[in-house]
């Protein structure tokens, strides 16, 4: 997370109908992105601007009812990439104690050993 | 694992890999204890025993509720040394990195791992975010807080010492960082006013063989490299961060200022952060898109920027080329989901390692 600009108004308090919600707006129209950015309470997480062959993209953090309202602007696709858990499924899992407390247990990676 | 390492499991996680390779690993305590009085480790990874080799130095968990960056870390070095010492080739998804590649790594480079740089911020959003989809990124330091939570805390990047007088040194427009204790963005008090920057120059300074700095964070699939605080020009070299004539006209696009970088390094830059957006490609499809770090927004005080612009200090540092990670679409998904941008990004260290030590960019 590198930028974070508060442009807009203030996003005001998330509550159950209306939730901070994670989303990327897609866009080749750069002058509405900024627009839209700059009069709508978001805090933006990360702007990648077009770009061999690349449409804009702007992560921000925002209100569904704010996503809701680029969604019904044809300059925007607007891709949800995060809502707030709502069951312990969809809650990300901590570790609990020290697995690793006997030092001869070594953390192993992801990548298939290939011998 | 089939969930997040809690911040004393990464510190006991690293601690093993170096008595577990006692040939390899060398565990480096940081000097500065957090405000919280944890002391962190940073994992040295070498097999050069008296000449030195050119090290990646790669940090991550800077921000709090940004989780995952230390298990991609730790994942890459445990990958690294357990194929290293099979003389194994390493799977992920469709990416495949031969045995003698492995081995060309280790026996051509060091790898330095700070898996926490945030400690006290991590510990905080592992124990208060899971049903936010962001989340605490600051770290915990209360000197300015006056007494109010809601004012605890630095942002720990955006106290480095570059153009961190952004009243001073940069424009009007959307300021890259803030005065204001309350904000998200803090930058403290003053330029490396936070143990956890300090940290990250001390790790620098005791690594002077650094020819490369990674820092991880999350979550716009991209792939960063300098400038952040303008657009990049390699026309004029009068025209840069340092020069105090451009003062209050830096951070806007399209505008007169542009922030010098020469054009080889601009060169590298692209063509690393592509080498490792094509290897990770090849994992899954997964597109992490290369850019400049500066992209409509500024940013002061970064450690990207510092680590890239030590090379001009008085007196100068070595050259060390900077880039940023933005892992994942979510600051902290489930963990089936961070399985896969683990996999992702590990593919992209080791393709970054293969560019470094391959032929230089045509």
């Amino acid at each position: 997370m590198a930028p974070t600009n508060h442009t807009g108004a203030p996003r005001g308090r998330a509550n159950a109908e209306d939730p901070e919600i994670l989303v990327r707006l897609v866009t080749q129209d750069v002058e509405a992105l900024k627009h839209f950015l700059a009069t709508n309470p978001v805090e933006v997480v990360r702007v990648l601007l077009p770009d061999a062959g690349y449409p804009a993209w702007a992560t921000v953090l925002t209100r569904e009812s704010v996503a809701a309202s680029a969604r019904r602007m044809a300059e925007f696709e607007v891709v949800v990439l995060a809502r707030p858990p709502t069951t312990d499924r969809e809650t990300p899992q901590v570790g609990q104690g020290n697995r690793f407390s006997d030092p001869k247990i070594l953390p192993r990676g992801r990548g298939r050993i290939v011998r | 694992m089939d969930s997040y390492l809690n911040v004393v499991e990464i510190e006991s996680a690293i601690a093993n890999l170096a008595s577990g390779y006692p040939g390899l690993c060398t565990l480096r305590t940081l000097p500065d204890a957090s405000a919280g009085g944890r002391i962190s480790h940073a994992l040295h990874v070498s097999s050069a025993n008296a000449a030195m080799h050119p090290a990646l130095v790669l940090s991550a968990g800077v921000h709090g509720c940004e989780w995952g960056g230390a298990e991609i870390l730790i994942a890459f070095v445990a990958d690294l040394l357990a194929a290293y010492t099979t003389a194994s080739s390493l799977q992920y998804g469709s990416k495949n990195i031969p045995a003698p590649a492995i081995k060309a790594l280790l026996d051509g480079l060091d790898v330095v791992i700070f898996p926490v740089v945030n400690p006290d911020g991590l510990a905080y959003s592992l124990s208060h975010d899971a049903k936010s989809v962001a989340g605490w990124r600051k770290n915990r330091n209360s000197k300015s807080s006056k007494g109010q939570p809601a004012r605890i805390g630095v942002d720990v990047n955006r106290n480095f010492d570059f153009l961190w007088d952004y009243k001073t040194t940069m424009g009007r427009g959307e300021p890259p960082a803030s005065v204001n204790p309350r904000d998200p963005d803090f930058h403290g008090a003053s330029p490396f006013s936070e143990p956890e920057s300090r940290n990250v120059r001390w790790l620098l300074d005791a690594m002077p063989n650094a020819q490369w700095f990674i820092d991880l964070h999350a979550c716009s699939p991209a792939i960063l490299y300098s400038w952040g605080d303008d657009q990049n020009q390699s026309a004029d070299a009068t025209m840069n961060y340092r020069n105090a004539a451009w003062d209050g006209r830096r951070g806007e696009p399209d505008d007169e200022y542009a922030e010098y970088i020469p054009p080889q390094d601009a060169a590298v830059a692209k063509y690393l952060a592509k080498a490792m957006k094509d290897a990770l490609f090849e994992v899954r499809g997964t597109l992490y898109r290369p850019a400049q770090s500066f992209a409509y927004y500024a940013v002061s005080g970064a450690s990207d920027d510092y680590v890239y612009a030590r090379q001009w200090e008085t007196p100068p540092k070595p050259k060390v080329l900077a880039f940023v990670i933005e892992f994942g679409s979510n600051f902290h998904p489930v963990w089936t989901e961070m399985e896969f941008a683990i996999d992702d990004v590990c593919a992209a260290l080791f393709g970054f390692c293969g560019a470094v030590l391959g032929p230089p960019p045509p």
